[in-house]
């Protein structure tokens, strides 16, 4: 009986323990624009092909402009082109000079597909994660 | 008297197995429920719509900022939002002009599905928490790619984006 009781309390905690709510969440991958790499996942680097008329034109800087812009910027998980795309629920123009960056970002995800940034790094030239600070975060 | 004291602890050790047992109940089905919780949001979960890339879909519902709503779904679908710092009037507009993405609410009800836009909030600015209806296409799950927004207006729909 003892056993039996004890099984069923550490079986009871652990359930207990797991299910407990925590909506933190962190996505590792590039900072893309969410318009041009919508239209052509090609589009994943700072500079996109875009559609002129019937020819497709190179807009070099073109993921910087956008976010500049105010479209909306996300990540490409692990960076592969056709993975998921996390949007970042905050001001776009504030990661304008991060675009095609490996950028690492915890947050709560309350809705899906989208990310809400408490934490955003980004990877510098000598591959260090560097802490950014972004408008609006939690 | 050793039968007596006998009978006594026979008595307390059925008491102890029989507490023991009911204990062991109560737990086995706390865990059932705890578990048959878990279970039902899977399912839930399964039984949600899926969405394709790609997919065209054109809905309505309330034009909402994407940074406060989470906060307090009932009030902050509408344009004066109650944040831990207080209550901000006009905050939906000015989320959206700092460049928060906007989304909308489909149906307008607190458990209503959230579809974030893919576009400039800016541009939006002006119609927050106003009545939409939004033509776009899927990216994934919860975010579209807007071709065409428009709002209603004195009994029609005006387009505005």
């Amino acid at each position: 009986m003892k056993t039996i009781f004890s099984l069923m309390l550490a079986a009871f905690l652990f359930v207990g323990f797991t299910s407990e709510k925590t909506n933190q969440v962190t996505v590792k991958g590039k900072l893309i624009d969410t318009k041009c790499y919508g239209m052509m996942h090609d589009n994943h680097t700072n500079d996109h092909m875009v559609k002129k008329g019937d020819k497709m034109m190179k807009m070099p800087s073109c993921a910087t402009a956008c976010a500049g812009m105010g479209i909306p910027v996300g990540v490409l998980e692990d960076s592969k082109p056709g993975n998921d795309v996390h949007v970042v629920i905050a001001p776009a123009g504030t990661f304008a000079e991060h675009m095609d960056k490996e950028v690492r970002i915890t947050g709560e995800a309350p809705y899906a597909g989208s990310i809400m940034p408490g934490k955003v790094e980004v990877k510098n030239d000598k591959g260090k994660w560097v802490e950014v600070e972004v408008a609006g975060m939690m | 008297m050793s039968n007596a004291n006998a009978a006594l602890a026979q008595a307390q050790s059925g008491a102890v197995q029989r507490y023991g047992f009911t204990l062991g109940c109560a737990l086995l089905g706390l865990f059932l429920f705890t578990g048959c919780q878990s279970g039902g949001q899977t399912s839930d979960d399964k039984a949600a719509p899926v969405y394709e890339e790609g997919q065209s879909l054109t809905m309505e519902g309330t034009l909402i900022d994407t940074r406060c709503y989470p906060l307090n779904k009932d009030v902050n679908r509408g344009l004066d939002h109650e944040r831990p710092e207080g209550f901000v009037k006009a905050c939906a507009t000015a989320c959206a002009n700092q460049g928060f993405p906007v989304a909308i609410l489909r149906g307008g009800e607190t458990d209503g599905e959230v579809w974030v836009l893919m576009t400039v909030p800016a541009v939006l600015a002006d119609y927050m928490a106003e009545e939409i209806r939004v033509q776009g296409t899927v990216r994934s799950t919860g975010v579209l790619i807007p071709e065409r927004v428009e709002t209603f207006s004195d009994g029609e729909w005006l387009t505005v984006l």
